[in-house]
């Protein structure tokens, strides 16, 4: 066995350049599964970490019909939310709080300048700010967060405060809100996504006045027992049905959310590990092109190994091992460049996009990924392999 | 004397397109035990077939090739193996050493087909690279070596199996006439104090007459037995 290697390392340092020109297509097909799957692999713990502050006990309801892509408040069509709705759901039991939420574009005026941007219209008491904040993981940089009283006062986003308007908003500043003039109180920490960096939270009841609306957005349900979820959502979903006379609305439970979140994150990678694949088997046609040249200029040498007393199995798996060899050193060099890729995707995004991906590459990705490349090496290597083992020796001694 | 290797009425025919070409007719042949034979004949004559069908690197025709008095006819690629592994040793015109593995690796390697354990491998070789006087040059790769050299090699390769016969073919072809000299010495050497059979093809007219049992062929047909 540790002939085997030493002869197949041996070959392939012969031909230095081959070897890496064939190494090439393996190297950037086990990046790319490293580097994908790795990314991958750490966007869905994020989604999962987000999923845990969200907490599994939530039941969220949007207008909109069901069938509609996403979980999105802004969707057209259907019967809106209001508060009609509320006093159905409170009516279902094991529910611990009924919180609705407005999110509409308004125009924001400070001095001069005028924007557009988004204000989310959240209820101020405070068992509702508890579940809000939890959910959220709103945290007040600057200032300090809602209180019941409260009227026309903003907590603002981190962009909003840093770089929305030209100068920087700060905490007792005034802006105006379509027109009406609102205290900055808080200021939230950097959460990562534009849209929550962006928006201007101000309480329910202000909201509704400015943004000239009794709809809402959102409606999330606190269920009192994590195991009852599933019942109480397929309760509140019987009893709107009922009072809209339609399945006007979309109803998801944080477990389905989580699903559908994980499952679009998984279809994304599939299809990446596909191209990745593709790659690969580029990658295996190299190898055996290689291979099959190797077998042919050695062909006198595989003659004189038969002559001196080799089996066909011997010649076999000299030439498999050297395969393998390849398809090994392609996993290793293919594994650091993906983690490398990896890395760097994972520092681009926090850079620029700010939404923190920590890539995690596993022992079973790595292990997964130096197997999966001597098995394509074996395999692109069997049939020159057979082609070796096969000759004749009388004629493979000939050879000229 | 014990007959190990036995031909028996042997051809060799080649399918050219529609040509038949005989390399060997009806052939027959005996090696015994520590027989000192050489082949003449002209170029094409069936001097390198006969030996490839001797060493059992490929199988006649028509006729039968006994190993050790039983029939090789049904015997698997496998089967041939293992009889050339542990019976025969090769030695070849252009040396036919690998080219990427040093003296040592070169003689190693038939032991290695044959499982011989890692200590005993190296031991053996280093002692057959003394036997042939290369004692010094062991770590040397071919490219290093003279033509002389690199036979000399091929013939502690041959002999790294301990096999009973060794064939020759042309061994001193590609040689000047002192390296060709020492080759030639070590293998009577092999003959006359191993008591192993020793088969080479040579053009040597002086090198053929040194042997007991000479054999002259042509068009495939032995000519003249002497
Ligand atoms: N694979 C083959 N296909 C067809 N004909 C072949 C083949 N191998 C050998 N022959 C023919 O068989 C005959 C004997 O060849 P062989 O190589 O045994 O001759 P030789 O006596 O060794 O000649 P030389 O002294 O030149 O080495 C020649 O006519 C050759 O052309
Ligand atoms: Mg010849």
């Amino acid at each position: 066995m540790i002939e085997l290697v030493k002869v197949a390392f041996r070959n392939l340092m012969q031909q230095k350049v081959r070897s890496l020109l064939t190494l090439l297509g393996i190297i950037i097909g086990i990046a790319a599964i490293v580097a994908l799957v790795s990314v991958g692999d750490g966007l869905q713990y994020a989604v999962n970490q987000q999923f845990e502050m969200l907490g599994m006990d939530k039941i969220m309801i949007s207008p909109g019909s069901p069938k509609s892509p996403g979980f999105s408040g802004l969707a057209f069509g259907g019967r809106a939310l209001n508060d009609r709705d509320i006093k159905i759901i409170e009516k279902v039991g094991g529910i611990e709080t009924v919180a609705p939420m407005i999110v509409k574009s308004a125009t924001i005026k400070m001095g001069k300048e005028t924007i557009y941007t988004y204000v989310a219209g959240i209820p101020t008491e405070k068992k509702f700010m508890q579940m809000i904040e939890d959910m959220q993981g709103y945290k007040i940089k600057e200032g300090r967060n809602f209180m019941e009283s409260d009227k026309y006062v903003a907590v603002i986003g981190y962009g909003v405060h840093n770089d929305l308007f030209e100068k920087k908003v700060r905490v007792r500043e005034k802006i105006k809100i379509n027109n009406r003039t609102f205290r900055v109180i808080g200021i939230m920490e950097k959460i990562g996504n534009p849209i929550d960096d962006y928006t201007i939270t101000v309480p329910l009841e202000a909201s509704k006045e400015i943004l000239n609306t009794t709809d809402y957005s959102y409606i999330i349900v606190d269920v009192k027992d994590t195991e009852d979820v599933s019942k109480v959502a397929d309760k509140i979903k019987q009893e709107l049905k009922k009072d809209h006379n339609a399945e006007d609305f979309k109803l998801q439970t944080s477990e389905q959310l989580k699903d559908t979140a994980a499952s679009i994150l998984s279809i994304i990678q599939a299809i990446f590990v596909g191209i990745a694949a593709i790659s690969l088997v580029v990658g295996g046609i190299g190898i055996m092109n290689t291979m099959l040249m190797a077998v042919m200029e050695r062909t006198r040498e595989i003659g004189v190994m038969k002559a001196i007393g080799a089996t066909e199995k011997r010649i076999m798996s000299i030439f498999l091992t050297e395969s393998a060899f390849v398809g090994m050193i392609g996993g290793v060099l293919g594994i650091a460049l993906g983690s490398l890729v990896s890395f760097g995707v994972s520092h681009a995004a926090s850079m620029y996009t700010s939404v923190a991906i920590k890539t995690i590459i596993s022992p079973y990705l790595v292990v997964g990924a130096l197997l999966f490349s001597m098995v394509v090496g074996i395999i692109s290597g069997a049939y020159p392999a057979l082609r070796a083992a096969r000759m004749d020796p009388v004629e493979a001694l000939r050879w000229e | 004397m014990r007959s190990i290797i036995e031909l028996k009425n042997v051809s060799k025919i080649y399918q050219l397109g529609k040509v038949e070409v005989k390399a060997l007719n009806n052939v027959s042949f005996s090696i015994g035990s520590s027989d000192l034979i050489s082949i003449m004949g002209p170029s094409g004559s069936g001097k390198s077939t006969l030996l490839d069908i001797i060493g059992l690197l490929t199988k006649p025709t028509l006729g039968q090739v006994f190993v050790d008095h039983v029939p090789t006819t049904e015997m698997d690629n496998d089967q041939m193996a293992e009889i050339r592994r542990k019976k025969i040793g090769f030695i070849f015109q252009t040396f036919n050493l690998i080219p990427r593995l040093t003296a040592l690796e070169n003689v190693m390697l038939p032991m290695w087909f044959a499982g011989v354990p890692d200590e005993e491998k190296k031991k053996r070789a280093t002692h057959l690279l003394e036997i042939v006087g290369l004692g010094p040059r062991i770590n040397h790769r071919p490219t290093e070596m003279s033509g002389g050299e690199r036979q000399r090699v091929a013939i502690a390769r041959a002999l790294a199996n301990n096999p009973e016969v060794i064939l020759a073919d042309e061994p001193t072809g590609n040689l000047d006439s002192k390296a060709g000299e020492q080759v030639i010495d070590i293998l009577l050497k092999l003959h006359k104090n191993e008591k192993r059979a020793v088969v080479i093809v040579t053009h040597d007219p002086s090198l053929a007459r040194k042997a007991k049992k000479r054999i002259k062929i042509k068009d495939g047909k032995i000519v003249k037995r002497g």
